[in-house]
């Protein structure tokens, strides 16, 4: 190990989030939160009665089904990621 | 006031500290609801439980396999603590309901109730979106969609509920370092540890100074001949009950994402000495602290960056992240 702290183990004050974010992660905390309600109360209430998808092109979840069923033999296009395990410096402090 | 996990080391009377803390909390005019992790949540008659067996039911004959009938599901490991969690969940959103505690039971089996919270989603997500989903033929695709969304959903919100939770740890005398472990834990999946409390100590104040170490505030309770009553043990606990009506909810996780040398760091408050892992693939991290595994979903900020390094310092796990120039454009 260098004697030398990496970044990001080193001491110091952290630079304004905000500012260097460009956006206010607080702020997009919150309206994620927000989408999770509004699809909480809207979406799984409302879909329940709809029973031909294609007649209720604004609900999401007949959207979503209606997309299951023209994707060809009926798969999801999916992006595989590796797993890789991330070596870390000795504990210190 | 939110959820309020008890857990503590095993034997050391977690559930007489949670049922007389419940009762200190309604003596002072709280609605308060006690879940337990040992007693059998109502499963058959639960809407998460209809939900559960229609979407693998679905999920199976998809697979050409036979289903599986309710009945046949029942005493599945694990079952009654996801049930258990999405009651929790219920009943923290329940407006008439001033505090929820959830007697999580011994250290080990809070940790295995919390990382099944945890991992639960993530599979039923890859069961559906992954690989496995090519094979998929549903017969009635509207019918799994639905089912499935609604079941993540519920299982989703009863871990969201969980990173807003505040948690009381219990021990004896000379549990402390069986205590530290399970500050880790609890932190490992965003529950706020608040205060432990030492139960039976044989000298309190000998206890309560044992329990320093910890940081949190602590209290003792002394022992008591004869059967225990749970009017004597609210009593004890009085100073433990004013703090957790004064509490303010839980805003946010503990873990920060600060911006630093070009760079993010990503803050996850441990605790010392903890043994941990760290792995990725894609957006996700796989952390693991003494044993116990979360899923952790990155914050999008850090989805487009790659890991450069990390390591505890004190309590903290630091993860030095920097933009991956693959899908950062150059600034002009």
């Amino acid at each position: 190990m260098s004697a030398n702290s990496p970044w990001w183990l080193s001491e110091g004050e952290p630079q304004d989030r905000s500012q260097s974010l460009g956006f206010d992660l607080g702020g997009l905390a919150a309206g994620a939160q927000q989408v999770l309600e509004w699809a909480r109360d809207s979406l799984l209430t409302t879909h329940q009665g709809h029973v031909n998808p294609a007649d209720y092109p604004q609900c999401l979840m007949c959207r979503a089904v209606q997309l299951f069923q023209q994707s060809p033999q009926g798969q999801v296009p999916t992006e595989e990621h590796d797993f890789h395990w991330i070596e870390l410096d000795p504990p210190r402090g | 006031m939110e959820l309020l996990l008890v857990s503590g080391t095993g034997g050391s009377g977690v559930s007489s500290v949670a049922t007389g803390l419940a009762r200190g909390l309604r003596e002072r005019g709280l609605a308060t609801a006690e879940l337990s992790s040992a007693v059998a949540a109502p499963v058959a008659g639960s809407q998460v439980w209809a939900e559960a067996t229609q979407t693998f039911g679905v999920w199976l004959r998809s697979l050409g396999t036979a289903s599986l009938g309710p009945e046949e599901l029942l005493g599945l490991a694990g079952l009654n603590e996801l049930l258990t969690g999405v009651m929790a969940a219920e009943a923290t959103g329940d407006p008439s309901i001033d505090a929820v505690i959830w007697d999580m039971g011994s250290l080990r089996e809070a940790g295995r109730t919390l990382q099944l919270l945890d991992s639960v989603p993530v599979l039923l997500d890859r069961l559906l979106t992954g690989s496995v989903a090519d094979a998929l033929s549903a017969p009635n695709p509207a019918e799994m969609v639905a089912a499935w969304y609604r079941l993540v959903t519920h299982l989703a919100q009863a871990r969201e509920v969980l990173t807003r939770s505040r948690a009381v740890l219990v021990g004896g005398d000379q549990d402390g370092d069986r205590l530290q472990a399970g500050l880790g834990m609890l932190r490992l999946f965003d529950s706020t540890p608040t205060a432990v409390v030492i139960n039976r100590a044989a000298t309190p104040k000998s206890a309560l100074r044992d329990a320093d170490s910890l940081g949190l505030p602590a209290f003792a309770v002394g022992s008591r001949q004869g059967r225990l009553k749970t009017g004597w043990l609210a009593r004890q606990l009085t100073g433990l009950v004013e703090l957790v009506e004064q509490l303010p909810p839980v805003s946010a996780p503990a873990w920060t994402v600060s911006a630093r040398d070009g760079g993010f760091r990503l803050t996850f408050p441990l605790r010392a000495g903890a043994q941990v892992r760290v792995g990725r693939r894609g957006d996700a991290l796989l952390l693991v602290c003494d044993g116990h595994q979360r899923h952790f979903e990155l914050p999008p900020v850090l989805k487009r960056c790659l890991i450069q390094g990390g390591g505890m310092r004190g309590s903290e796990l630091l993860l030095g992240f920097s933009p991956d120039p693959r899908v950062w454009r150059e600034e002009a």
